[in-house]
């Protein structure tokens, strides 16, 4: 009896554990061998920016990827009224000014795009990233927010 | 092994950080390992020449791959403590090999743990000092011979004149010789105590390096992290009592995962917004298994009055000096990663306590069993949250390091310091391009860091 008892309290604590430690290697290999699932990692540069990850925004930058494409976004990136956007209004969506700044540096803002992004900025009330565009009060209030979200409700009606 | 492994990986993942390494690497670039010890000798406050000699030979033979050399030492210590750990254990019956995974999940998931592997400067010391400490319990409690003696000797210098906290290996050698662990022989332990005081008197009287200014970083007290300029407004007269909060705070720590870093984080939670399941998981863990270890202590008075120490025994015992006198080297601020030598010596303990639990379980049939049997799930569940909650730490840190060399900003757009074209600038732009394009995240199959945030 008492040798039951030590072999199931053994079981016991070497099971979580063990298990544990197993599904942490099922991930690294799965990661390492591209394997299941992508782990709400972004698979594009407007998913890149709108979950505010700057460094996966510069790489593809780096390699020659368009801010300005407009490109599916999962309904968990931003919301499920925002299921395409590029890179440059997923990053307003991001509130991070810096990263607005990083994609500025690359010229990104070029021609129309800086009061476009500006004055969507200023209807998502991302006040810093609105003033770093120059955001005027000529912006009329809604219109850059619709037209993102006028690409969804085409897409799901 | 796979424990080991996946964590030694998944610190590969992380790349040179900008802070606090980039600024070490160009201190040691074009310079002779001479010269670097001698601007050592000449420190204030910190007297730590290995810390830059290992970072000197890193650099050099790196050739220009900093990544892959840095990072790679990273991870080959950290299998190296994997391995070590699991040896200094030495589990030799069924029991004790049950209780490897646990104590590897107490060593991997501890909050003292984390900061040897989330961070680098750009090679975390730290990690070091933890190889030393498991390195000199190995020697200690190992067979008499005169190559450990020699070699634990080396081992203390390396250490003391790595990180401050490299004086832990002297205790260890002192207390395990005290415990009856004839491995580094007494010739050994007297030499520990020698070569501290030699130590002590190079460091305070020889160089005149002394410690550390007194308030000079911010430090938990209470339920908030405070400033420089508050804690010399609050304590600046008379300092005692707060040194005395991290000596306790520290100690509590490892003890209870409560006060971290000198901030009682779930006492306030509890008293704010709510504690989340995995605080809740840190405190159960952490408790518990001071619970077992004492109940061991207690279980084992009669041996320890009678001078009868077995190794678990003597494991039990390094962890509470070294807990006590790692404590006490945290007088001036605290900080979790400070205690990660107290940290892996409570799993070790913790190891230890549970194998005797399990071989000291009563008879399925008696109530107590049930009792043990909830125990050992609750501790063993709990900790193995704990180690998934590291590696959700290494992916975020991981992203963080890599944002931050995302916002740099081009040299043009700075104040100028840099010359262009220099080997500073080279430095820089090889150490983004290896974060950002060479060595960008890995994908990740399962995200548990949105569980652990």
């Amino acid at each position: 009896v008492g040798s039951r008892t030590h072999n199931s309290l053994t079981i016991c604590v070497a099971a979580l554990p063990v298990l544990a430690t197993l599904a942490v290697g099922w991930s690294v290999l799965a990661a390492a061998w591209g394997g299941p699932g992508s782990g709400g990692a972004p698979v594009n540069m407007a998913e890149a920016a709108g979950l505010g990850n700057a460094a996966d925004v510069l790489r593809r930058l780096g390699v020659g990827e368009d801010p300005r494409s407009v490109l599916p976004v999962r309904p968990e990136i931003i919301s499920s009224s925002v299921l395409r956007a590029s890179a440059l209004e997923a990053a307003v969506w991001s509130r991070q000014v810096e990263l607005v700044k990083l994609l500025d540096r690359w010229g990104a803002f070029d021609g129309g795009w800086r009061s476009r992004i500006g004055c969507l900025a200023r209807d998502l009330q991302a006040e810093d990233i609105a003033a770093h565009l120059g955001a005027t009060d000529g912006c009329v209030p809604n219109a850059a927010l619709d037209a993102v979200l006028e690409r969804t409700r085409v897409l799901t009606h | 092994v796979l424990a080991a492994a996946c964590v030694a990986f998944l610190v590969l993942d992380i790349p040179i950080q900008n802070t606090d390494s980039y600024g070490p690497l160009l201190g040691v670039d074009d310079r002779s390992l001479a010269d670097l010890l001698r601007a050592q000798m000449h420190e204030q406050g910190y007297f730590r020449p290995m810390r830059w000699a290992q970072i000197w030979a890193v650099f050099n033979l790196s050739g220009g791959d900093y990544f892959t050399w840095f990072r790679g030492w990273h991870a080959a210590q950290v299998l190296a403590l994997g391995l070590f750990f699991v040896h200094v254990l030495r589990p030799r019956s069924l029991a004790a090999a049950a209780v490897v995974p646990l104590g590897l999940a107490a060593l991997f998931g501890s909050h003292t743990f984390a900061g040897t592997v989330t961070e680098a400067f750009p090679i975390n010391h730290f990690m070091t000092i933890l190889l030393c400490c498991l390195v000199a319990a190995e020697l200690a409690l190992g067979p008499p011979r005169t190559w450990r003696t020699i070699a634990a000797c080396l081992v203390l210098v390396y250490a003391e004149l790595t990180l401050e906290s490299g004086l832990l290996v002297a205790v260890i050698l002192i207390v395990a010789w005290a415990v009856g662990a004839r491995g580094a022989t007494r010739w050994g332990a007297a030499a520990a105590l020698l070569l501290t005081v030699g130590y002590l008197y190079l460091r305070f009287a020889a160089l005149d390096v002394g410690a550390p200014a007194l308030i000079e970083r911010s430090s938990g007290f209470g339920f908030l992290t405070r400033d420089p300029e508050e804690l010399i407004a609050r304590f600046g007269a008379n300092p005692w009592p707060f040194y005395a909060y991290n000596v306790g705070t520290s100690f509590l720590s490892v003890l209870f995962s409560e006060p971290r870093a000198g901030t009682w984080n779930f006492v306030g939670h509890l008293r704010g917004d709510g504690v989340s399941l995995v605080e809740v998981a840190s405190i159960v863990s952490s408790a518990l298994g001071t619970l077992l270890i004492g109940r061991y202590v207690w279980q084992r008075r009669a041996a320890w009055r009678s001078r009868s120490f077995d190794r678990g025994d003597q494991l039990v015992v390094l962890f509470g000096v070294v807990t006590a006198a790692n404590a006490a080297l945290s007088y001036a601020y605290t900080k979790d990663v400070i205690m990660s030598p107290a940290g892996v010596f409570f799993a070790l303990a913790l190891a230890v306590a549970v194998k005797h639990l399990i071989e000291s379980a009563p008879p399925a049939s008696s109530p107590r069993a049930a009792v043990v049997a909830v125990t050992v799930v609750v501790l063993s569940a709990t900790w193995a949250v704990r180690a998934l909650g590291l590696h959700a730490a290494l992916h975020t840190a991981g992203t963080q390091v890599r944002d931050e060399w995302a916002y740099i900003e081009p040299e043009s757009e700075r104040d100028g310091q840099t010359p262009p074209g220099s080997r500073a600038l080279r430095m820089r732009e090889t150490l983004q391009a290896d974060a950002i394009w060479r060595h960008p995240a890995r994908p990740v199959a399962v995200p548990l860091s949105q569980w652990f945030d």
